[in-house]
């Protein structure tokens, strides 16, 4: 065994360094985090509500979860974080405000009007801060749609990728555990807003330990093959002089063939991509949305 | 026969690193006497009963520790041509072992143990050396391709050749072991062998080492020196074969040879 944990030493030296590594970012994280404790300022907010589940998909239980887990945020971020989930339709509501809408922004001009209305922003009326606006109710075009309102600092943190990835990561969820989603949601801002996510990739959980099973047997299967002796002797080891005697070695033209083929060359150019855009309709609001 | 020393009456054995006849007892050296007959039954210097196997032509008294080389194997028909000596002692191959093997992940626990190398033991391993002479003759179609391109055309101009090749190979003296308890696979990855340091047969180099008669007749591996002397191997990978091996034929010379085993350390160890 001795030999073992002596084969393995650079390994456990570089797994206790990681570990010892993992530890002090975990544990300045979360000294950081308690650290963080931004001061409300705006007084003119009309509510202190942030969690309105007008469509009824999470319990009383899960709803008080998320306020304290939102109150929590909002002091480490500096920003209002606010859901709204909706079962209605918003096309009506939306064209009063502005005619032209598109069916998939009819969330985008409720979550605006709202928070503009309600006064949302942690350090003024429209200051920092983000809502996720979540329409259950299907439009005419048949689809669900999801808008995230950002301003202040949140729409200057907030790129388009950004918004993506947020609510990729809600989406995921949203059909089958909508707490989870909107959980997902809240700690995605938080993270966001403390820089954290340096990468929005997402790892599944088996790719470790695929990546783990793949290296064991990379591993294996080279000591395995170091174990095998190597063949030490070639075709002509026992040959007399190393090299065989040719007593007739004779190339003779027979005949010869050509061939000949037209080369096709390319013409015209290539089609323009197609493109994608997010954000608001204008005015101090970012923000992006998303359909399913 | 065993050989004693003059000096101490102690057993004198080859010593590798002297190239010499050495006691270990006195230290004495070249001071051998080769003291005649011998029994398959028991040991000429302590009349202990002996085990062996069936084709043991040297080994230890496991009573005295004296090495006993019987005379019956080693003379007359059984008489080895050529002797390759050892040329490296324990010491150095356990060293050797150590460099090799301490750093083996799944070499077994107990594999460098002071228990496993106490038992390590050089063993001379019988061979057959032939001599092979063999005629390749090859005939084949070749092809030679080429491509170029003028303007927008591409062309491909391939000329045929009819290919011949003739050639005699002598192969010289390729080992094949005469033993069937050692494991053909591993007796083939020793080689090649280092035939400079190949000596006339004297039973003084078997002293201190274990050895076996030859058991296996050489024939039946007499080719293999010459299996990879195909027509890859002779750059006409199109050519046509039609040369063999004359296994029969006069230039075949079977020698008896022993053939230290030491120039790799897995046969080292006693069967």
């Amino acid at each position: 065994m001795r030999e073992y944990f002596r084969y393995f030493k650079w390994l456990y030296i570089v797994l206790a360094a990681a570990a010892l590594l993992t530890v002090g970012l975990h544990t300045g994280h979360g000294a950081l985090a308690k650290a963080m404790d931004y001061q409300r300022t705006n007084t003119q907010c009309v509510t202190d509500e942030r969690v309105f589940d007008k469509a009824d998909v999470l319990t009383d239980k899960e709803e008080e979860k998320l306020r304290r887990l939102i109150a929590k945020r909002e002091k480490q971020t500096g920003c209002d974080i606010v859901l709204v989930t909706l079962n209605e339709p918003l096309a009506e509501y939306a064209r009063e405000i502005e005619p032209g809408v598109i069916s998939e922004e009819y969330v985008r001009v409720y979550a605006e009007q709202r928070w503009e209305n309600d006064g949302f922003g942690y350090d003024r009326p429209d200051g920092d801060g983000v809502m996720l606006v979540d329409n259950w109710s299907r439009e005419d075009d048949g689809m669900i749609h999801t808008w995230l309102c950002t301003t202040g600092r949140a729409r200057d943190t907030y790129y388009v990728e950004d918004i993506d990835h947020l609510l990729e990561n809600v989406y995921r969820y949203v059909e089958k555990d909508p707490y989870r989603a909107y959980k997902t949601y809240v700690n995605n801002f938080y993270h966001d807003m403390m820089g954290w996510n340096v990468s929005h990739m997402s790892v599944p959980g088996f790719v470790p330990w695929i990546i783990g099973i793949i290296a064991a047997v990379i591993f294996a299967a080279c000591n395995w093959r170091s174990k095998e002796g190597k063949t030490t002797t070639t075709a002509t080891t026992y040959v007399a002089g190393r090299e065989p005697v040719f007593r007739v070695a004779q190339d003779r033209f027979l005949r010869k063939t050509v061939i000949q083929r037209k080369i096709q060359t390319s013409s015209g150019g290539h089609g323009g991509g197609g493109g994608r855009s997010h954000g608001g309709g204008g005015g101090h609001h970012g923000g992006g949305g998303r359909s399913r | 026969m065993i050989f004693k020393c003059r000096n101490c009456g102690g057993n004198t054995v080859y010593s590798p690193e002297r190239g010499k006849m050495y006691c270990p007892h006195c230290e004495s050296v070249d001071s051998e006497e080769k003291i005649g007959g011998s029994s398959l039954v028991q040991c000429v210097n302590c009349g202990a009963p002996l085990q062996y196997r069936p084709h043991t032509s040297a080994c230890r008294c496991e009573h005295c520790g004296m090495y006993l080389i019987f005379d019956e194997r080693v003379e007359g028909v059984f008489e080895p041509k050529l002797i390759l000596p050892f040329y490296i002692g324990k010491e150095m191959a356990v060293a050797a072992m150590e460099r090799e093997f301490s750093r083996r992940l799944f070499a077994p626990a107990d594999f460098l143990s002071a228990k496993s190398l106490e038992k390590m033991e050089g063993i001379y391993v019988p061979f057959w050396l032939y001599d092979y002479g063999a005629d390749y003759d090859f005939a084949g179609e070749g092809t030679k391709i080429r491509t170029w391109r003028s303007g927008d055309t591409e062309y491909t101009e391939t000329s045929y050749f009819e290919v011949v090749r003739r050639m005699d190979v002598d192969f010289d003296r390729i080992p094949v072991d005469a033993s069937i308890a050692m494991d053909d696979g591993i007796m083939d990855l020793m080689e090649p062998y280092d035939y400079r340091a190949l000596a006339d047969f004297e039973p003084r180099y078997m002293s201190g080492f274990f050895s076996e008669v030859y058991n296996q007749e050489g024939r039946k591996g007499a080719g293999k020196g010459t299996a990879g002397f195909g027509g890859a191997d002779a750059g006409l990978s199109d050519g046509i074969c039609h040369g063999a091996p004359l296994p029969e034929k006069p230039e075949t010379d079977q020698r008896g040879l022993l053939l230290r085993a030491d120039a790799r350390l897995a046969v080292c160890l006693s069967l």
